[in-house]
């Protein structure tokens, strides 16, 4: 099924947590709302389940106005971040519970629930209450809670948060798996970037209410809207330097080797869409800087190294200016200097004011 | 270390204890010994009053004042005579079971209700209403008692059951309030947010989900306001006089200006005692619960 909100705004007395965000999700779509915490999302997510009601906008099932539904009208099914399980119920009656509610059968009931049960490797546990099981386990409770009724959207509201950084990584998958499988449209959040690339269709970036940018994961990455969007995405995050952009002629920014990498004909592109820049951020992903080993006195310093087994992060400073670059593995060491060198596409150039990123549609 | 293992010979069945020194063992034994005679000294400490009150209403006047306290006695069932047949007990114990009953479902009912909103909607100024709730049973009943003895005369109301029901309401209300906002606030938002996405109206998450999960908390509180009101004694007789008099003022009549009636007053004791012996023991399953609620957390 389609989802599509339009102008949702939300207000707790004077704060306003939600800013007039409308999007558009397709049928049988992954779509992640990704976010710092407090920036909307989950709010967001809470009015398409019609757990918050909206202050302003309008929320659409394919085409049916659901703005005002109660959560049981609208044919969801949601996982909590923390589970949000019976807990006076056994697991395989919370499973059970909203077959039971919708007035399908005992038996019937019983059947489905072991059937997603069995799919999600927790038949050992059908008996045992919700306090009696572990945490990645309740989370497979919650998930077959979800996928027994055959909901027509998902919601996922950080179901991943309260797990360790392994199970996290294989229910990443499983859930993948599961949701493509049963092929049904999907709304998950998250604060959790690498999560977000991983599992979305498409990823909505939000930040202070507001929706910063819609688009498919590398998109996202590769050419981010906004300066926020680009310090948000990535890890190690993007390094960022203050510049200023006059004309095509003068291009300031230290570390110096950014500016010289800038050719005119390019800056006088970005000058052309955005006549009246000046003060800008300038910034260039860690893995987009290559070092070569140099011996001059103006280039760049290592002032740490860590090996991580398949990259190593490089701790540089040249012109005064930190910034990290990510490399395979080096025999660089600390206090060695290196030549920075960068292709100037990879350079991107957000208005310091707004944040808006200039060079995002450069290259389309 | 006589006992000591030796590399290799400890079959996985034999028992901890059983290999262990045998000092050890001694010392388990003497803790388990301590453990159970601290239970049976308490046991006997707060049981054998309640055995000698029994014992007691069973006792002719001649036994119950006799020194040294005979052990072996014939029994009688005169103190129950005298305390049902002159005393007028089976009516006021009627009233009793009347009056409480229906000012402990009161208290339950609107006392949930108000907790449920305290503890889970944004009122302006929650807390004060709160502690408002709380001044009530602050006040002292001596305070009361006389204007609630000229309002109940004015409404006409003195020596009926509605004057206790709803004093005995109003008594019970702050500390249903108070002890079950406490257990609504334990049970996650979640779980109630959960059930409305998975198919429930608000009224079938209430029956479904939130009173299931209340009711450890509610039997504690039944018991603690049932008996509160069961035990009232100051506004019972100073409001009723005849029709709607209550078991403690019978009880205290026993307390006569010759002396006291220990078998008539024993007698009375054991049946005031009987309903919260019973209420108790049907809720014991979820007082302990009610205790451990923290378990029950999802």
């Amino acid at each position: 099924m389609r989802v599509r909100i339009e102008g949702l705004w939300k207000q707790f007395g004077g704060h306003t947590a939600v800013r007039d965000v409308s999007a558009s999700i397709e049928d049988g779509e992954f779509f992640v709302l990704l976010g710092p915490s407090g920036c909307g999302k989950t709010t967001t997510l809470r009015m398409i389940a019609g757990l918050e009601t909206p202050s302003a906008g309008r929320v659409f099932f394919d085409d049916e106005d659901v703005t005002f539904y109660e959560p049981r009208r609208r044919d969801i099914a949601m996982v909590f971040q923390d589970y949000g399980l019976y807990p006076h119920l056994s697991v395989v009656d919370n499973i059970m519970f909203p077959l039971r509610v919708a007035g399908v059968a005992k038996a019937e009931s019983r059947r489905r629930a072991c059937e997603v049960a069995e799919r999600l490797e927790i038949l050992p546990l059908l008996k045992r209450k919700p306090p009696q099981i572990s945490g990645g386990e309740k989370q497979r409770v919650a998930l077959a809670r979800a996928l027994v009724r055959n909901p027509k959207v998902f919601l996922m509201d950080e179901p991943l948060s309260n797990l360790d950084a392994k199970l996290r990584v294989s229910m990443r998958a499983e859930i993948k798996r599961l949701v493509s499988d049963a092929g049904i449209t999907t709304i998950y959040v998250t604060h959790d970037q690498i999560e977000a690339m991983a599992l979305a269709t498409r990823i909505a970036v939000m930040n202070q209410g507001e929706m910063v940018q819609i688009g498919n994961p590398l998109e996202v990455y590769d050419r981010p809207a906004t300066s926020f969007v680009a310090g948000f995405i990535g890890s190690p995050p993007m390094n960022m330097f203050d510049g200023r952009l006059n004309d095509a002629e003068n291009f300031e920014v230290s570390p110096r080797f950014l500016g010289e990498a800038m050719s005119p004909a390019r800056l006088r592109r970005i000058r052309d869409r955005a006549p009246s820049i000046g003060d800008v951020v300038v910034g260039i992903r860690p893995e987009h800087l290559k070092l070569s080993p140099s011996d001059q006195a103006t280039s760049a310093i290592v002032e740490l190294v860590e090996p991580l087994g398949q990259d190593t992060y490089v701790y540089l400073r040249a012109d005064d200016m930190p910034f990290i670059a990510v490399t395979d593995r080096t025999t660089l060491q600390v206090g060695d200097r290196v030549e920075v060198s960068v292709d100037e596409e990879n350079i991107q150039i957000m208005v310091r004011e707004t944040g808006r990123n200039v060079t995002a549609s450069l290259d389309v | 270390m006589t006992g000591r293992l030796r590399p290799g010979t400890t079959p996985p069945a034999r028992s901890f204890a059983a290999s262990a020194p045998r000092g050890y063992r001694l010392r388990q034994w003497l803790k388990i010994l301590a453990v159970y005679s601290a239970i049976v000294a308490a046991l006997a400490f707060f049981l054998f009053p309640y055995f000698w009150m029994v014992a007691s209403s069973f006792k002719s006047p001649g036994d119950v004042t006799a020194y040294p306290p005979v052990w072996l006695f014939a029994p009688t069932l005169e103190n129950f005579r005298e305390l049902i047949g002159d005393m007028g007990a089976l009516s006021a114990l009627r009233n009793s079971l009347i009056v409480v009953g229906v000012s402990t479902c009161l208290a339950l009912i609107f006392g949930s209700m108000a907790a449920y909103a305290l503890a889970r909607f944004k009122i302006k100024g929650k807390e004060a209403i709160a502690l408002e709730i709380l001044m009530v049973r602050m006040l002292p009943p001596i305070v009361s008692v006389i204007p609630l003895f000229l309002l109940a005369r004015q409404f006409g109301l003195f020596d009926t059951y509605w004057i206790l029901i709803a004093i005995y309401t109003l008594m019970g209300l702050p500390f249903v309030v108070w002890v079950m906002r406490v257990f609504i606030q334990e049970i996650p938002r979640s779980v109630e947010e959960a059930a409305r996405v998975d198919g429930c109206t608000r009224l079938q998450v209430l029956f479904r989900i939130s009173l299931p999960l209340m009711l450890p908390g509610l039997a504690a509180t039944v018991v603690i306001i049932f008996m509160f009101a069961w035990n009232e004694y100051l506004f019972a007789t100073m409001l009723t006089s005849s029709a709607a008099k209550t078991l403690p003022v019978v009880a205290a009549n026993t307390v006569k200006p010759r002396g006291i009636a220990w078998g008539v007053a024993s007698a009375a004791g054991v049946l005031m005692s009987v309903p919260v012996v019973v209420l108790a023991l049907m809720a014991q399953r979820y007082l302990v619960r009610g205790l451990t609620f923290g378990v029950v957390k999802g």
